[in-house]
């Protein structure tokens, strides 16, 4: 059998299906679209080899609507598998809002990976953008609302941008073909920052650890699989090698381990944490090597099953108890144990223990910034590494199910939502023990690499040991800071209090400039004008009769009586009937003269 | 520990999810606190055969992944040990340092 059929279609018509069928239908529906999604994208993996390219002839424009090559696939055969499990992970929700829009998340995802050239990309860029934020907007809160706003703020800019990089590259080279672009070009520049606002840069990650925690419980696990793994892809395909990914990478690893430490919201920490996963990614494309671009991409793939699962346990807490404060949790595994293991699973796997599969696709990042001799890079990234088992591997199990008891009983977690995570956690275990067979025959460039080497087993379990033994003697000596509800400020300090600075200031320039000139010239002048063109001929009547005035003997007081009586009958047009004659008489005269 | 029934009220479809029982007394295994000292002794063991393990490497099979020999201090005995613990030490160290900064009330943005 041979498929030519776009992947796209195929969910989106399934989502078209979810929105419109009810009851138990809707969930099956939903569940199998990706399903067949998936044996179309193995077809045409089969009927077509390794390159094939989907083209649409548009006025001038050719088109690639898919472009099926090894980077390509490899994120769509991903979301399909995420969409998969994300659909057996929401099965319990009611909500058409969420079930009708994930779906079409997942297809535009799939179609931004599968773009060929920059307007297929755009189309589908702007889409992502459009279709997430109703995973936000579904928690219906206050606050999950205005920040759906500002979620989308950011990320309709980034699409902007890319229209604006793609329009500059059409104009210089003509040609909209999405390969390698050049970021000393503006265009490419552009680009490069439209990629970079969806892969949470430092300073233009503030969406993440914003929108993650406000939305609902299924919603945090879509954000998670799709817009920035859409990124990565985007950033492998358009800027492998670029050396200022390698120091923004190391930024992005760094920076969110601190605030992960000390924040309480536990689904902002795993936002945090995915900053920092990104990271390593980042450094991954930045080298440019076969083993990093690789490694980055490898780490995208894991990052979706083992983040995923974190999430979607947090999201079964946060359905069960209805908070994800630290200070609040705690002792949960006395009543969900399932749950507790499953995310003990996905913990073990964010930290890279061996047999679990983000050893086998960190490691290769870490080689390769070694053999490169980034030395400096090597070390920070060691160090986020150990980061990252404090605030993923340790603090979420920990502080969710164990710690101190908050005395919260409840009851396990929906069993489609256990089903979703055990899928996860099983794909985390086949990916750590049989990379070669799973992950690795899947990825962009052939390369021989073993990640269990007896050395690098042997290290990264002394990194891992060595660094619970740190938080263990931290903990047991309470230097450990406490879990406090609070806000930690972070930059989108900037974006919020600076949003409402810079409406505030331009409330008070601008509209104190309103009003000052529609005093000056509403009010002030056309009344002044509208005085000026009453009294005027008035004014010059009385000027004009003085003269005859004074010649009949009138002086001081009755001059100034005769002068205001005349004055206001000429305003009011009041004239006795002699004198209106009088007057007719000498315009008829002047008229007549003229 | 904060006071549960404080729950902000929304329209959240998550919310009808939430189940609150009774506690049943049963004591769970981490209620005694001799097990959570076996649970201790027995990492720190591990922690501790990690150590010698490495060390036994050192000396046989252990190698470098920076190709270039002058920094090669990834072969060093217990260099991955010590950089983890120091790592996570400082990590939380300096957050706790800038939690005095970064700090704010829950409801910061919402004044």
């Amino acid at each position: 059998m041979t498929s030519s059929l776009h992947p796209v279609i195929i969910i989106f018509a399934g989502a078209l299906l979810v929105g419109v069928l009810k009851g138990k239908l809707k969930g099956v529906v939903s569940v199998i679209t990706p399903v067949i999604g998936l044996i179309n994208l193995i077809l045409i993996d089969r009927s077509h080899g390794g390159n094939y390219v989907m083209t649409l002839s548009l006025m001038d424009l050719q088109l690639e609507l898919a472009r099926f090559d090894k980077l390509s696939m490899l994120f769509a055969y991903l979301f399909h598998f995420a969409a998969i499990i994300i659909s057996i992970y929401s099965l319990h929700v009611r909500d058409n809002m969420q079930r009708f829009t994930g779906l079409l998340y997942a297809g535009s995802a799939i179609g931004a990976v599968l773009a060929g050239d920059l307007v297929t990309l755009f189309v589908f860029w702007e889409l992502l953008a459009v279709t997430s934020v109703f995973q936000i907007w579904a928690r219906r809160t206050s606050n999950s609302s205005a920040s759906g706003v500002r979620y989308l703020i950011l990320h309709i800019s980034s699409g902007l941008l890319l229209l604006m990089g793609a329009t500059i590259i059409y104009k210089d080279t003509g040609s909209l073909h999405f390969d390698h672009f050049d970021l000393n070009g503006l265009g490419g520049l552009l680009i490069f920052l439209a990629f970079g606002i969806k892969c949470g840069f430092p300073l233009l990650h503030t969406w993440l650890t914003d929108s993650y925690p406000e939305s609902t419980a299924a919603g945090a696990v879509y954000l998670c699989c799709f817009t920035t793994k859409t990124a990565v892809y985007a950033m492998a395909r358009g800027f492998p090698g670029a050396e200022p990914l390698i120091y923004i990478g190391a930024v992005m690893a760094m920076f969110p381990i601190f605030y992960a430490v000390i924040e309480n919201d536990l689904r902002r920490t795993l936002a945090y944490s995915m900053i920092n996963q990104i990271g390593f990614m980042m450094v991954g494309i930045g080298l440019g090597t076969d083993l990093g671009i690789n490694g980055a991409v490898a780490h995208a793939f894991n990052d979706v099953f083992f983040k995923g699962l974190l999430f979607m346990s947090m999201g079964a807490v946060l359905y069960r108890t209805g908070t994800m404060n630290a200070s609040q949790l705690g002792g949960l595994y006395k009543t969900m144990p399932w749950t507790t293991g499953l995310s003990i699973v996905g913990a073990a796997a964010i930290s890279g223990f061996p047999l679990m599969c983000a050893f086998v696709s960190k490691s290769k990042i870490m080689v390769s910034a070694a053999e490169d001799g980034y030395v400096v890079i090597w070390l920070l990234l060691l160090f986020a590494a150990a980061g990252v088992l404090k605030h993923a591997g340790i603090k979420i199990p920990f502080f969710a199910f164990f710690a101190h008891d908050s005395g919260i009983r409840t009851k396990e977690a929906p069993i489609n939502m256990l089903v979703a995570m055990a899928i996860s956690a099983l794909a985390c275990i086949i990916i750590g023990c049989f990379p070669q067979l799973t992950l690795y025959s899947l990825l962009p460039h052939e390369l021989k690499y073993n990640p269990y080497d007896l050395t690098h087993i042997v290290t990264q379990f002394q990194l891992l040991f060595f660094s619970a033994a740190a938080f263990t003697v931290l903990m047991l000596t309470n230097i450990y800071p406490s879990e406090l509800r609070s806000t930690n400020i972070d930059f989108d300090w900037v974006w919020r209090r600076g949003g409402r600075l810079f409406y505030k200031a331009a409330d008070v320039t601008l509209n104190t400039t309103n009003e000052r000139v529609h005093r000056a010239f509403i009010i002030e002048f056309i009344g002044r004008l509208n005085r000026f063109t009453k009294a005027a001929p008035s004014r010059l009547l009385v000027i004009i009769m003085t003269p005859f005035w004074k010649a009949r003997g009138l002086e001081g007081d009755s001059l100034i009586a005769k002068q205001k009586a005349f004055y206001e009958d000429s305003r009011l047009g009041a004239f006795p009937i002699g004198r209106a004659a009088i007057f007719a008489v000498i315009l008829l005269g002047l008229l007549y003269v003229l | 520990m904060d006071d549960l029934s404080e729950l902000p009220e929304s329209k959240d479809p998550d919310r009808e999810g939430i189940i609150r029982l009774e506690d049943d007394g049963k004591k769970r295994i981490w209620d005694d606190p001799a097990n959570v000292k076996r649970l201790l002794k027995f990492f720190f063991l591990l922690c501790g055969i990690f150590f010698i393990l490495d060390l036994i490497f050192f000396f046989t099979h252990k190698h470098s992944d920076f190709k270039h020999g002058v920094f090669s201090f990834d072969g060093w005995f217990g260099f991955f040990s010590v950089y983890g613990f120091i790592s996570c030490s400082l990590i939380v160290i300096i957050a706790k340092e800038l939690r005095k900064v970064l700090m704010r009330s829950e409801d910061y943005y919402d004044k």
